[in-house]
């Protein structure tokens, strides 16, 4: 960052993000001598040596090279471990148990999804099996010669009491012909 | 509180989506079409469509003090019409100074398909809701037909949601698909012609009058166990086209499914004496001897309702 850049950079002193990144330009050398020191003067009490180690830690990482500052992470790990305060107070009751209702309601509705989608199955399914197996005795009954004229005649009569009695496609000259039983 | 409503949305879910499939009471509903379809009062136009064959026919149902009567007039073919009142039917052929009449107290027209009374046509099939439709500009309300066995095919019915006038049938095939539909395209329920314009054109014809009943048949005849839900609806003796004999004509139905049996006397040896199959577009017809008679099994049916029909059928002579 040039100084220019840094001169004109707003000051943004509620800003923490610009805050912490000028800082961090800092640190990566990024900033000449002149730049480095107001930026010192300016943010010395942000600056601790927990800052640095980290800072100085981050650098070295994205550079690829070796430590200057051994990062100790294990021990940092371990002692950051050991002041943690160990929590054996439950979760909020509220937020556990909405974790708990969530999940059971989520489990319930996929249950629900697949019964549901297995029920129409099997609706239907049997259906179609059932349709398919409806004609077990087709391949033992061989195809039968009827006159074209006595076929009709049966499907003519037949229509009068069937679904289709009452359709257009009705044969009328059937019923037109006929004559009355003897 | 939202947490818990959230929980019940979510535990409703099954509910909600078995509402539409399991209608509460199938058999009501299907009573209530039933009812409604044969008591109200209603004109329109509905189509028939089968395959490649599609026509057009306007419809009238009158119901006042004297009863029913309905008129069919085709609106695409040969032009006829049909004129049921109560339990006579009516047909007539344009340019023909007759008219058909046969008593048929089974003969029904589109939309007067189901049983009524009473249909217990759920015991046969199982009914699944398919929700609401749009049909001639009603709101409709449709259930699934699935047969309970391999003796029959489904149907799909549509009622107005309103009224429960039937508007749409539709009746499927061995693979569940449509194998034909009778639907309006518009209807006016509430409304109709007057008794004396529905019967306009034939009052000046002479009745021609046949499928009578008047001789008791020589034999009676049974199915001696017929598919689970058929039942005999009536008998009669007639003369149909090219035949030399009197035919004695059963018919059975669950409610949906018709089957025709008819049965004729040979006249002379190996005359038409066969046993097979035959198909003719959605019908099937089986046909066997049966001693001196010969047995025709017809219906769009599956071909195991035919033979076990025909397969079971006794006669009795009367003395």
């Amino acid at each position: 960052m040039s100084h220019l850049a840094y001169a004109n950079r707003p000051h943004q002193t509620d800003d923490a993000h610009a805050h912490i990144a000028l800082i961090s330009a800092g640190f990566d050398g990024e900033l000449d001598d002149q730049e480095l020191l107001m930026m010192l003067e300016r943010h010395q009490s942000d600056i601790n040596a927990s800052c640095w180690q980290t800072w100085q830690l981050i650098g070295d990482t994205l550079r690829q090279s070796p430590s200057t500052h051994p990062s100790r992470l294990a021990q940092r790990v371990a002692e950051q471990l050991k002041h943690e305060p160990t929590v054996l107070a439950p979760k909020p009751l509220r937020a556990m148990h909405k974790k708990r209702m969530m999940s059971l309601a989520a489990s319930v509705s996929v249950v629900a999804l697949v019964s549901w989608s297995a029920l129409h199955l099997a609706l239907i399914s049997p259906h179609t099996t059932q349709l398919a197996s409806s004609a077990p005795a087709s391949h033992a009954i061989q195809i039968a010669q009827i006159d074209p004229a006595r076929l009709a005649s049966f499907v003519a009569a037949h229509r009068d009491f069937a679904l289709s009695a009452n359709s257009p496609d009705t044969d009328t000259s059937t019923q037109t012909t006929a004559e009355p039983t003897q | 509180m939202k947490l818990w409503l959230t929980c019940l949305l979510f535990a409703c879910m099954p509910a909600w989506a078995d509402a539409p499939t399991t209608p509460g009471d199938a058999a009501a509903w299907l009573n209530r079409v039933a009812q409604a379809t044969h008591q109200l009062t209603y004109q329109g136009v509905f189509v028939y469509q089968s395959q490649n064959i599609m026509a057009i026919s306007h419809v009238s149902h009158l119901v006042d003090n004297n009863g029913e009567i309905s008129r069919l007039d085709a609106l695409s073919g040969p032009p006829h019409a049909f004129l049921r009142i109560n339990d006579s039917v009516y047909c007539s052929i344009h340019n023909k100074p007759s008219s058909d009449i046969g008593h048929r107290p089974h003969h029904s027209f589109f939309p007067e398909i189901l049983p009524y009374p009473n249909t217990h046509l759920n015991d046969y099939y199982q009914v699944r809701s398919l929700g609401h439709a749009k049909i001639a500009d009603h709101d409709c309300e449709g259930v699934l037909l699935i047969p309970r066995d391999a003796y029959r095919y489904g149907y799909a019915l549509w009622a107005d949601s309103t009224s429960h006038v039937l508007l749409r049938l539709i009746k499927l095939d061995a693979h569940g698909q449509t194998a034909s539909q009778l639907t309006f395209t518009q209807i006016d329920i509430g409304h109709a012609p007057t008794r004396a314009q529905l019967g306009i054109d034939f009052n000046d014809k002479s009745p021609i009058k046949h499928n009578g009943n008047e001789t008791a048949p020589k034999t009676v005849w049974q199915i001696t166990t017929p598919p689970p839900g058929f039942h005999h609806v009536t008998e009669t003796v007639m003369m149909l086209p090219d035949h030399a004999q009197p035919v004695t004509h059963l018919v059975y139905t669950d409610g949906l499914a018709t089957v025709s049996l008819f049965i004729e006397r040979q006249t002379q040896p190996n005359t038409f004496h066969q046993q097979g199959l035959v198909q003719h577009g959605q019908m099937l017809l089986y046909t066997r001897p049966m001693g001196q008679y010969q047995v025709t099994a017809v219906g769009a049916v599956p071909l195991a309702t035919l033979v076990m029909m025909a397969d079971n059928l006794t006669s009795i002579e009367r003395k």
